[in-house]
């Protein structure tokens, strides 16, 4: 085949929309009439509410309805339905929305909503997972038992654990016994974050009189939306109707429900009119739900050659007061725990923790910037326990493909990506063994790497479909139902189309308006994962075979040769055995017209799907074959750290993927640079911070500082590997995600090199890292210190 | 104190726009307490719609062509109130002359913010993390103010009463910024942020060799920012740069109370990037000279 | 109430406005000017960057009847600008945009930056645009899109 698209540095086919600002998302659309929506939130973490007062939010001119949650008596969530979808007899943390108000103009409904006083009996908080988990430890959901569960998850009701989640591989806590094993032993912790998602949430909900939903949404996955909707409200599936616009980023914040069955229901108290929501930041980040808090034990086992044998850890995640997506975070940083590594005695334990704290959700990366925290610094501490190189330590454990096996028993596929590749282009960019010495004295040099693999976190039957029409004069128009937040998945689909059928990319059109709508579009299950090119381009491809077998069908009896003989591709249909035989694909779009009015076929529209290979749940052990692809990486970084003000600057970062195919590089060397800012923010700056009764403090962009241009300080490289996935879309996998993952590891393992010190809880910032050498490496500091003053300058007395 | 603000709108208000400076001053009179003064607004509007403050009258200063000159003087340097950040940055007299108010304006919020942000406004905003007081403290600014009724001289170091709160009355306006300095004086400007765009320290210097001052000032660090003169940092004209750094730093260690606000930093930590700046900015101070 | 007159991307609009409305809310609920977007509604994040009588302003910040008299110019006004179209094509050029919610804060900028500053580089450059948040991280494509478009905007050009 030409590739003629395939491999190239293909722009977003949105983007002159984008430059020039006229792509509608969500927070853009609006009817006349439009009512507004405000929340009124809980000020304590933990409470019974005695009263709710409205009359002086009813008196703000303006006003049309405040609605409690005992109005809006639905449980909701997709995993776990622990959610009210406004609070119902108490409070569980500072944020959670209790009424809500709908007026005429945002400007009423914001004072309705601070006019809205709620009395409350307060009930001791848990604001820690170590409270969380004692005996006497009051409950944040006394009927966690009659919550619906999905397959595949356990809570366990009369106490705060939201899920436990249990892998078990060989017999890591009897080999770690053993003598002459080196063990690395700590605890490692992650803070909440934000998506940071720019364009916060925003729903704007129409119930229609005929009892169908209509929903604008600021979605990742519209059919996943659609059903939790639908599911929640007891209606049939097809009655709500989502459109989904392109994000102004997603994260997986988006994925699964929102606030639309709030806004729905609002829509429907007022009359049937339509009624929109839009979230402030600050109401972003202290009512919506952000990324969970990670505490991990660890204790690892190394065989004094380095072989890496027993890995047996406990994950706390710190899930807030609901953790219905979060449940599923914990069990897949709990069975994807050893990364990239063949190791043969793997325990895990990994649990989601509820707390009277804000409540958490997916986020990019899903349970692994989570689990190759404490995987890629122990790997690190034992190499130099061991004396030996942090390249070397993880090319001698690394992953066989079609040899090894997880530790959940699934195998290593051998078509899986070629980890020792990616690790030796790392390891040549990087160059650890080479550090210089920066000018000023009282600065350090520090190189420091980290692998990653991740695969989607799905259920077994996670499908995708996909429709391919001909249009009159042979243009393609591609549906599928894949969100687009940025990641530029429709453009690589639109690539992949063109090429199938070799015509001008400019002639294919993937999703109309730039908009899903569950309606039209076809299903897919859900936009998360970095699923969406290897889903959704497996479904296309089907429908494109589908298309093609539409028009050689046609073609044979034009062409009068056998079906088999006819071929589809480079834009033309063919004879292969008489190939002057030949005519344009657009001749076929709408069936081949004779010039006497005759026809022969019909309309081309080609049909596909597709849903994982034998796919299962994980059984008690966390055994099973529960992914599709898995996508290696690797990033490395050179810093420069400031020994008496402990800031970093990242002075070069390494990014190397094994991405199947590069179906579009322009949008892959996008997302290596842009995963590696969002893991630059966490590595450095970001946290939530709650106050001493959990509540966030720092619901804000000023005091949550989020990389800005000038974090842009490191010469940025990044490279692809290409072991093609057998049954990926071209030969495809997803990156989207793994591009964040490294980050952090790369930067503490750079500080762990450079100084000896450790650093085992993000973000790195000045304070802590000036910290940790103060109590770890005083006598760095003191060294620095007198290079500052202690040189000589000029005397004064001179000017 | 959280800087949450669940509001996207702004509370209802009067809007005034006022061309000259006694229309704002008898504007501010007549409804003295419940108006406040709309230079840039970024702070102005923050706290509205946090509604930490709603004001029922908001006067616009900023068409007020006196307000917005750079001038020399026989007093000095004298800058109008609503001059912006990118103006200060434009000037070529206080690019020459404010050499730390120079540097400082450019981190007074980011590029965009500074084509609003006014000196003014930054001063009053009263911030422990604003730029603008310690740059001009360093200085030994001083601030005319003025009411309907009658008008003051206040020394930059007395404005600063605690977190957002200032020594002006509420009908009171800065109407100008004088540094009392024309020419001859050398200084820095540095800052350290921690995981926020809250500054952990800020440190001013300024030399006046000729007449041999030395002015150090030191932002965020507390409430109200520090200020210390060659006296004060007990420097020795005669004794090497070193010793002096040493000596100025165990002069401010025993002065400087560091607090620990907002959760951007500890105390302790505080306290040493203030010496640590201190000594930077010193060391790059007489470099420089 | 008051009427207000601004001129929007070249052409002149009447709109009362509440004294206490931004010109983020008139733009954008008003006037349809929806390529100005927000994301923090406190001067934090910079997507509601406008350019307003040539600088550019967070317009979360600025009132409406402050804006009275002058001229607002964004994104999809620069189209029509033939060294701003170029700006743009460098964007779509470099993929310097993913989910594109922050573009036009940056395209409105950077037009500013390089029509003052065309040789402008380096740290200098990400100074100027340090006041726009892309949480998606295209700043190493902003930037190689800007510094592409320089030569648009030089005076031989
Ligand atoms: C994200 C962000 C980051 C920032 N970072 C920094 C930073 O790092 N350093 C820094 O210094 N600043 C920073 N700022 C800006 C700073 O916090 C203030 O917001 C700004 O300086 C206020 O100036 P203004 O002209 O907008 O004042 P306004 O908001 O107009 O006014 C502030 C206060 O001063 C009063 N006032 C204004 N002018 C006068 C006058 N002439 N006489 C009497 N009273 C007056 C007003 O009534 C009001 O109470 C930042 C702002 C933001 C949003
Ligand atoms: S919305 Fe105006 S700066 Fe963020
Ligand atoms: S492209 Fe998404 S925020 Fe910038």
């Amino acid at each position: 085949m030409s590739n003629k698209f395939v491999g190239k540095e293909v722009p977003q086919t949105d983007s002159w929309l984008k430059v020039t600002g006229t792509l509608k998302y969500a927070f853009d659309i609006n009817f006349p009439g439009t009512l507004y929506a405000k929340l009124a939130t809980s000020k304590l973490p933990h409470a019974k509410i005695k009263n709710i007062d409205v009359s002086e939010a009813l008196k703000v001119k303006g006003v049309v309805t405040v609605v409690t949650g005992r109005d809006l008596p639905y449980r909701l969530g997709l995993y776990l339905s622990d959610r009210d979808v406004l609070a119902v007899d108490k409070v569980r943390w500072i944020g959670h929305p209790v009424a809500a108000v709908v007026a005429d103009s945002l400007a009423a409904a914001e004072e309705a909503a601070e006019r809205v006083s709620i009395e409350y009996e307060p009930l001791e908080p848990v604001l820690t997972v170590e409270r969380a988990l004692e005996k006497d430890s009051p409950l944040v959901h006394e009927k966690l038992g009659e919550y619906r569960v999905f397959p595949g998850f356990k809570p366990v009701p009369g106490t705060n654990i939201a899920n436990v989640f249990e892998l078990k591989h060989g017999e890591a806590e009897k080999v770690l016994e053993e003598q002459d094993i080196i063990i690395v032993e700590e605890t490692y912790s992650l803070p909440q974050i934000s998506h940071g998602a720019m364009e916060t949430q925003n729903v704007l909900a129409w119930w229609r009189f005929d009892d169908y939903i209509e929903l604008w949404t600021s979605i990742q996955s519209p059919f996943a939306t659609r059903f939790l909707m639908a599911d929640a409200m007891g209606l049939p599936v097809n009655r709500v109707i989502v459109h989904a616009p392109p994000s102004g980023g997603a994260f997986g914040l988006k994925a699964g429900l929102g606030w639309e069955p709030l806004v729905a229901l609002l829509s429907r108290k007022v009359g049937h009119r339509p009624v929109k929501l839009i979230l402030s930041r600050a109401e972003q980040m202290t009512i919506a739900p952000v990324r969970d808090g990670f505490i991990a034990k660890v204790r690892a086992g190394f065989k004094r050659d380095g072989r890496f044998i027993a890995y047996q850890a406990d994950f706390y995640l710190d899930a807030g007061a609901y953790a219905d997506y979060t449940v599923n975070v914990a069990k897949t940083a709990g069975y994807s725990a050893d990364g990239a590594y063949d190791i043969p005695n793997v325990h895990i334990r990994s649990m989601a923790v509820y707390t009277n704290k804000i409540p958490t959700t997916a986020m990019r990366g899903f349970g692994h910037p989570e689990n190759h925290w404490p995987l890629e610094q122990t790997i690190d501490r034992a190499a130099r326990k061991l004396g030996m190189n942090p390249v070397e330590i993880r090319r001698i454990n690394l992953v066989k493909p079609g040899e090894s096996v997880r530790a959940t028993g699934d195998r290593v596929r051998a078509d899986e990506g070629d980890p020792q590749k990616v690790l030796s282009m790392l390891a040549d960019a990087i160059a650890l063994n080479h550090v210089e010495k920066p000018e000023e004295p009282w600065k350090v040099r520090a190189k420091g790497i980290s692998l990653l693999v991740k695969a989607p976190s799905q259920p077994p039957n996670a499908g995708a479909s996909a429709i391919v029409k001909f249009n009159e004069d042979g243009t393609v128009d591609v549906l599928t139902g894949n969100g687009s937040m940025g990641q530029g998945t429709p453009t690589s689909l639109a690539i992949i189309a063109a090429e199938e059928f070799g015509i001008p990319l400019e002639r294919v059109k993937v999703n109309q308006l730039e908009m899903v709508n569950t309606d039209s579009n076809p299903y897919t299950w859900q936009t998360v994962g970095s699923r969406g090119l290897f889903s959704d381009g497996s479904a296309l491809l089907k429908a494109i075979d589908d298309a093609k077998e539409q028009i050689r069908e046609t073609a044979s009896r034009v062409f009068k040769v056998p079906v088999e003989d006819v071929e589809v591709s480079g834009g033309y249909v063919s004879s292969r055995t008489h190939p002057w035989i030949k005519k344009e694909i657009r001749e076929f779009a709408m069936g081949y017209t004779y010039p006497d009015g005759t026809t022969v076929g019909s309309a081309v529209i080609g049909r596909g799907s597709y849903a994982p290979v034998l796919n299962t749940f994980l059984d008690s052990d966390g055994q099973g074959s529960n992914t599709v692809f898995h996508t290696y990486g690797g990033t490395g970084v050179e810093l420069e750290i400031d020994l008496l003000t402990g800031q970093v600057k990242v002075l070069k970062a390494i990014q190397v993927y094994d991405v199947g195919k590069a179906i579009d590089k322009l949008l892959i060397k996008g997302q290596m640079d842009g995963g590696f800012i969002m893991g630059l923010g966490a590595a450095l700056y970001e946290e939530l911070k709650f106050d001493k009764d959990g509540g966030v403090v720092n619901a804000n962009f000023f005091d949550y500082y989020m990389p800005h241009f000038e974090d842009m300080t490191a010469e940025m490289e990044s490279y692809t590997v290409e072991t093609p996935q057998k049954d990926g879309p071209l030969g495809a996998r997803g990156v989207g995600e793994q591009v964040m993952v490294g980050v952090a590891p790369a930067i503490a393992n750079a500080i762990y090199n450079a100084l000896g010190v450790s650093i085992n809880e993000l973000p790195i910032t000045p304070e802590k890292l000036w910290k940790t050498i103060k109590d770890q490496k005083p006598e760095l500091m003191e060294r620095a210190a007198k290079s500052l003053y202690g040189e000589k300058i000029q005397g004064v007395s001179q000017i | 104190m959280s800087y949450n603000t669940p509001n996207i709108t702004l509370p209802k208000f009067t809007y005034y726009k006022a061309d000259n400076l006694a229309d704002a001053l008898s504007l501010l009179k007549q409804y003295n307490g419940k108006a406040r003064v709309l230079a840039g607004g970024i702070e102005l509007f923050k706290q509205m719609r946090q509604r930490l403050i709603v004001p029922e009258h908001i006067i616009d200063i900023k068409g007020i062509e006196e307000l917005r000159k750079i001038d020399v003087t026989d007093r000095g340097i004298e800058i109008g109130p609503a001059v912006t950040a990118v103006e200060l940055q434009k000037s070529e007299i206080i690019r020459e002359k404010c050499p730390p108010l120079f540097k400082a304006a450019s981190f007074m919020g980011d590029r965009i913010l500074q084509n609003s942000v006014t000196i003014g406004g930054n001063l009053t905003s009263g911030l422990p993390c604003t730029e603008g007081v310690p740059a001009l403290m360093s200085m030994d600014s001083v601030l005319e103010v003025r009411s309907a009724e009658r008008s003051r001289i206040l020394p930059v170091s007395d404005l600063i009463l605690n977190i957002r709160k200032t020594t002006l009355n509420s009908d009171e306006i800065i109407t100008k910024i004088i540094v009392p300095y024309n020419g001859g004086l050398s200084g820095g400007y540095l800052k350290l942020l921690n995981a926020s765009e809250m500054a952990v320290a800020n440190v001013a210097v300024a030399l006046f060799s000729a007449k041999r001052k030395l002015r150090l000032a030191m932002g965020a660090v507390n409430v109200k920012p520090y200020y210390f003169d060659e006296s004060t940092l007990g420097w020795k004209w005669n004794e090497s740069i070193e010793e002096n750094i040493r000596l100025a730093l165990n002069a401010i260690g025993s002065t400087i109370k560091p607090m620990a606000y907002n959760r951007v930093a500890s105390a302790e930590y505080r306290g040493e990037i203030a010496k640590v700046l201190a000594a930077r900015a010193l060391k790059e101070l007489f470099r420089g000279a | 109430m008051r009427t207000i007159t601004l001129t929007v991307n070249g052409l002149s609009k009447e709109v009362s406005v509440n004294d206490n409305e931004v010109l983020l809310n008139v733009l954008r609920d008003k006037l349809g000017v929806t390529s100005v977007k927000a994301a923090c509604w406190k001067g934090e994040c910079g997507l509601c960057t406008v350019l307003l009588n040539g600088l550019p302003v967070k317009s979360c910040m600025t009132l409406a009847v402050e804006a009275d008299g002058k001229e607002v110019i964004t994104a999809e006004g620069l189209y029509s600008d033939d060294r701003a179209k170029k700006l743009q094509e460098s964007f779509v050029k470099h993929g310097a945009l993913q989910c594109g919610f922050c573009t036009p804060a940056f395209i409105v900028t950077s037009h500013h930056v390089l029509s003052k500053e065309p040789d402008i580089d380096g740290e200098d450059l990400k100074k100027e645009l340090s006041g726009i948040i892309c949480r998606c991280g295209t700043y190493y494509q902003i930037y190689d899109a800007v510094r592409d478009a320089r030569k648009y905007y030089k005076k031989e050009h």
